[in-house]
């Protein structure tokens, strides 16, 4: 599941060249869009706060708020039983708690594409001493968690990243397979704000 | 209390030909020998969810009628389905859990909660329509009504455990991947 550099989306990067959060949310939906999505289920959290208007505004998307990001990935491998193509949008820490649902879904083949918002990803880019002020696990669990259960995976830490969404999208149902975008934040929301 | 499979009997004689079943742990033997057919999809090895599959199943797909048989233990792991299902509010959905208060699958240990939970009350407060049956001919009588929402609804079969016998090996285990991806092609090919 390795990413070549270049489709890091500026992993060795600061998230420099980050304009409105709103813009980069856009592009990211209409990446979803021409894929084919056409359902969105939801798990509001912080770091994807820049997608939230947006992705409500958007009608070509139905969104579907679930309690759970189990829920999420449930649904979404339904919506493709039943003929749809959909995507998930929660954020990191809530996809830890979604293994079981996970595993079964990439082993039933139903794809579909998490949206995943990557918790601490930005503090890990602006500390490289290593002295990394995050929530104990969450930076140094994403990937290898992701890699775990063999799932294909993308980061969109800039808005010339969005293009990988497609590719994350293409992946999925050509390959029948979850795929993964981790999204780092776009508007520097500070929860509680 | 009702006897699983004859509910289950009494659910395929009324059981469409266009309508899709996700079915979750304990009818795993008995339910594709009442009713088979190729829109029954088996959520195994990932307990609570099939109610958040058949939602999925639902949108994608609202011109077909999906039923849920969710077991209690299975829908205590994931309660709030309910909660997720009275906020989407899909029109096609009838989901069915069988209480009989244990895993039955692994060793028939109680649930929390039994005897004490009441599934009926929790889905009424998630805005769900909800009812509560422990005898067959009642239930057998309102199916077909309780098959035609026009809202989300949980239907509560108290029933007794079943006979003690092994899961079975069937091809619903082994073959599922290829049984879930003949539906969605069988699905998609009807649409077309």
């Amino acid at each position: 599941m390795a990413m070549s550099a270049s489709e890091q989306g500026s992993a060795t990067e600061g998230p420099s060249g980050q304009t409105d959060g709103a813009h980069r949310a856009e592009a990211i939906c209409d990446e979803l869009v021409a894929a084919g999505i056409t359902l969105l289920a939801w798990v509001p959290d912080s770091e994807t706060h820049f997608m939230h208007d947006v992705i409500e505004a958007r009608d070509e998307i139905r969104v579907v708020q679930v309690c759970r990001e189990g829920e999420a990935l449930a649904l979404c491998a339904g919506a493709y039983a039943g003929g749809a193509r959909a995507a998930l949008l929660i954020e990191n820490q809530g996809l830890f708690d979604a293994g079981n649902i996970l595993k079964w879904t990439i082993g039933m083949r139903l794809p579909y594409v998490m949206l995943v918002g990557y918790l601490f990803y930005e503090t890990m880019q602006r500390d490289k001493t290593g002295a990394v002020l995050t929530v104990q696990g969450v930076r140094d669990v994403t990937e290898p968690f992701l890699t775990a259960f063999g799932v294909p995976t993308w980061i969109v830490a800039r808005d010339e990243d969005t293009r990988l969404v497609g590719k994350a999208c293409d992946a999925a149902f050509d390959e029948r397979t979850p795929t993964a975008v981790l999204l780092s934040s776009a508007d520097r929301y500070h929860p509680g704000t | 209390m009702i006897a699983r499979n004859l509910f289950l009997d009494e659910l395929a004689s009324v059981r469409g030909p266009d309508d899709v079943v996700v079915f979750t742990m304990s009818p795993c033997n008995y339910w594709p020998q009442a009713s088979p057919s190729p829109l029954n999809l088996f959520v195994g090895g990932a307990m609570g969810y099939a109610s958040s599959v058949a939602l999925g199943l639902a949108l994608a797909a609202p011109e077909r009628r999906v039923i849920v048989l969710d077991g209690d233990g299975s829908l205590l792991m994931n309660l709030g389905t309910l909660v997720t299902l009275g906020h989407a509010r899909p029109s096609n959905l009838v989901h069915f859990v069988l209480e009989n208060g244990l895993y039955e699958l692994t060793g028939r240990v109680g649930i929390p909660g039994r005897g004490a939970v009441d599934f009926e009350a929790i889905a009424r407060g998630a805005g769900l329509e909800a009812t509560t049956y422990d005898e067959l001919e009642p239930l057998a009588g309102d199916l077909p009504s309780l098959l035609a929402p026009d809202r989300p609804r949980l239907v509560c079969v108290r029933v007794e455990p079943g006979a003690r016998e092994p899961m079975q090996a069937t091809d619903t285990l082994r073959r599922a991947p290829e049984l879930a991806h003949e539906m969605t092609t069988l699905l998609a090919g009807a649409r077309a």
